[in-house]
């Protein structure tokens, strides 16, 4: 709101005008319209976080649970494989897939894991577990 | 008619204007600041539990004997029994115990790659418990007060070494 002095000014008025208010309007607007997505974008990126942690840790356990079974299991333990209660529980649409490859280096299991997140369906996370062939503990990388 | 000054009413509009504003302005750098501060806490969780999860079954793979000394959920209240022991070939004894807002380790020796001392930050009022399954060792962290999951929950699986296997609760 602009104040004029009686004497420095030959208009004596009081009072806003439509376009101090307009233009005041707008300055509020702009300001609210920039940091109000800002705080919704910073709560769903903790909570993608958050989903993102779990999901390492998911496929870490899943990982575990592989190298624990001995290796002429394997096939048997990849067509059971399922997400644990917890990840179906806090990960919306989870997927768990595993795929076996031999190679010359012994037997590689690729753990991936997929849900309903932006990007996440189309690159899930992934981990490899590796049994090696010549008597070498397997180890996750 | 001549005006000198400003009226009453101008100076009210004009302050309540001021006062919004200023309301507005002060809401919103609060805001932006408590966001801040917790945001930091919940990464230093979230790094937290990704740390103490590689370090456990870093533990446990080299382990040469372990004992699990609690069998039921050990809440932060009863932090003086250790949850676990572990006999490391380099680090001596480890040994994990629950505390008020963190979980420890400790160590007999000091190895090239760890201190004798961590402590994982953690939520208040974890009640944790530590338990074999098959040749899995699973260590998990729940929030006493409530049987739902949430979202700093920690459930670590570990393999065991083959061939070894944890003594229970003495």
């Amino acid at each position: 709101m602009r104040l004029i002095h009686p004497q420095s000014s030959p208009h004596l008025r009081s009072g806003i005008s439509s376009l101090e208010l307009l233009v005041a309007g707008v300055l509020i607007s702009a300001a609210m319209a920039t940091t109000l997505p800002l705080f919704i974008q910073h709560q769903r990126m903790i909570v993608m976080t958050g989903r993102e942690r779990l999901a390492v840790e998911e496929l870490a356990n899943q990982a575990e649970q592989l190298r624990a079974t001995p290796p002429a299991q394997w096939n048997a333990a990849i067509a059971a494989l399922q997400p644990s209660a917890v990840a179906v529980h806090r990960l919306p649409g989870v997927r768990l897939s595993a795929s076996q490859s031999s190679t010359a280096l012994g037997e590689r299991v690729v753990l991936a894991i997929a849900w309903n997140d932006p990007g996440r369906q189309d690159h899930p996370l992934t981990l490899a577990v590796w049994q090696p062939l010549s008597g070498m503990e397997a180890s996750p990388q | 008619m001549k005006q000198r000054g400003h009226t009453l009413i101008e100076l009210l509009a004009v302050m309540t204007a001021s006062m919004t504003l200023l309301g507005v302005a002060a809401g919103l750098l609060h805001r932006a600041l408590r966001t801040q501060a917790s945001t930091r806490h919940l990464l230093e969780l979230e790094h937290s539990g990704l740390l103490l999860a590689r370090q456990f079954r870093s533990d446990v793979a080299a382990a040469t004997d372990i004992r699990i000394t609690t069998d039921s959920p050990q809440a932060a209240a009863d932090i003086r029994t250790p949850l676990i022991r572990l006999q490391l070939p380099v680090a001596g004894e480890v040994v994990y115990q629950a505390g008020i807002k963190a979980l420890h380790r400790y160590q007999d020796r000091r190895s090239p790659d760890a201190p004798l001392h961590e402590a994982y930050r953690m939520p208040a009022g974890m009640a944790w418990q530590v338990e074999q399954a098959g040749a899995l060792i699973h260590l998990n962290g729940r929030h006493a007060a409530t049987t739902q999951a949430r979202p700093h929950d920690i459930d670590i699986l570990a393999a065991l070494p083959p061939g070894l296997r944890p003594k229970g609760s003495q």
